[in-house]
């Protein structure tokens, strides 16, 4: 035997006999129940509730199969509202033209409203169906639309200057479309 | 060591009878682990967390053999992750007064134990160059005395491959004593 063989051996019996003291048995013993009761208990409430739900099925593969069915649903159930509202959201979006007027749907004017409602079902011309109140409404916005300009036309008709002027710009107006 | 009667009730999840087998295979787990990451608090870390592991899964035990491979298994896992987790590489600078104690008991005839910390800084010092698997293989083989055959059960690997392991293990080692000591 060599003296390296030696030393390794004499350092290796060292190594043996200084076997590792654990001084906090008593500590970790603690912590080991503390750390397992805590997981225990948080175990209970879980199958508390699941019991509370599923306690009235005895067979185990059958408490199993409904706990899986109802996560099952629960999760369709979410995912679908989800979709639902997604669409929702898209449509509030969207910008509907009317003839040279643009209404959106974030709109808060209550006329605009209307028609954003009435022109967003994709109606075919020949059958579009109009109600008595939505009839109504329509006279009503036209009503207030026409007292909100009535001083304004009152101001034009009094001065034929303005008159004038606004008349030789509408027909200029008209003169750039038929150009189009 | 131990009694496969408190096993049995600890299957049946009797808390007070674990108490006991944690107080009876602590030490031993310990011993594994304290060698393997030459680090006291990190030991005592890795023995609490195969605590829980065994109560968990204790299920699973058959007989008292089958008990004490299955703990050795546990803790050389968990010491695996914390290495790997660590990756500690750089070289180990022994501080002075350390390396004199070392050096003393060392110089004595016959060879003096260690304390804790002293045993933690020569097992630094030693294996620091290792893989986790060859310290794994010298710390059971050549510390802990057991087989090759146990070793292979404990650490999954082959006879042969213990054996390779081994003979790296111990020439690391001897080039680290002739080095420093």
């Amino acid at each position: 035997m060599n003296s390296d063989e030696a030393k390794y051996d004499r350092v290796l019996d060292l190594l043996r006999k200084s076997r590792p003291v654990l001084d906090s048995k008593e500590e970790i013993e603690e912590k080991v129940i503390r750390i397992i009761t805590q997981k225990q208990e948080k175990k209970e409430i879980s199958s508390g509730v699941l019991d509370f739900l599923f306690g009235w099925v005895y067979v185990g593969w059958v408490r199993t199969g409904l706990v899986a069915a109802s996560v099952i649903l629960i999760i369709a159930f979410v995912y679908q509202q989800a979709v639902i509202i997604k669409r929702i959201n898209n449509l509030n979006r969207q910008a509907i033209y009317i003839e040279s007027q643009i209404i959106t749907g974030r709109s808060l004017d209550s006329d605009a409203g209307y028609f954003y409602r009435l022109a967003g079902r994709k109606l075919q011309s020949g059958d579009k169906m109009i109600s008595e109140k939505q009839v109504k409404q329509v006279i009503k916005s036209y009503n207030e639309l026409e007292k909100k300009y009535k001083d304004l036309i009152k101001l034009i008709e009094d001065d034929p200057e303005l008159m004038k002027y606004i008349e030789e710009k509408l027909i200029e107006n008209n003169k750039k479309k038929f150009k189009l | 060591m131990i009694d496969f009667e408190i096993i049995e009730e600890c299957r049946k999840g009797n808390l007070s009878n674990f108490r006991k087998l944690v107080g009876e295979t602590a030490p031993y787990a310990f011993s594994v682990a304290f060698r393997m990451l030459g680090d006291e608090a990190l030991a005592e870390d890795i023995v609490q967390e195969t605590m829980v592991t065994i109560w968990q899964k204790i299920g699973r035990i058959r007989s008292v053999d089958g008990f004490k491979k299955w703990l050795y298994k546990i803790v050389i896992n968990k010491c695996y992750d914390e290495l790997r987790r660590k990756k500690r590489i750089q070289e180990y600078n022994p501080s002075d007064p350390e390396w004199a104690v070392i050096s003393n008991h060392l110089s004595h005839e016959p060879v003096a134990e260690m304390e804790n910390r002293e045993t933690a800084a020569l097992i630094s010092l030693l294996t620091y160059c290792l893989s986790p698997r060859q310290k794994a293989v010298f710390v059971l083989c050549d510390l802990e005395e057991m087989t090759l055959d146990e070793a292979s059960e404990i650490t999954g690997m082959r006879k042969a491959n213990i054996k390779a392991n081994l003979h790296y293990a111990r020439k690391r080692i001897n080039e680290m004593i002739t080095k420093y000591i």
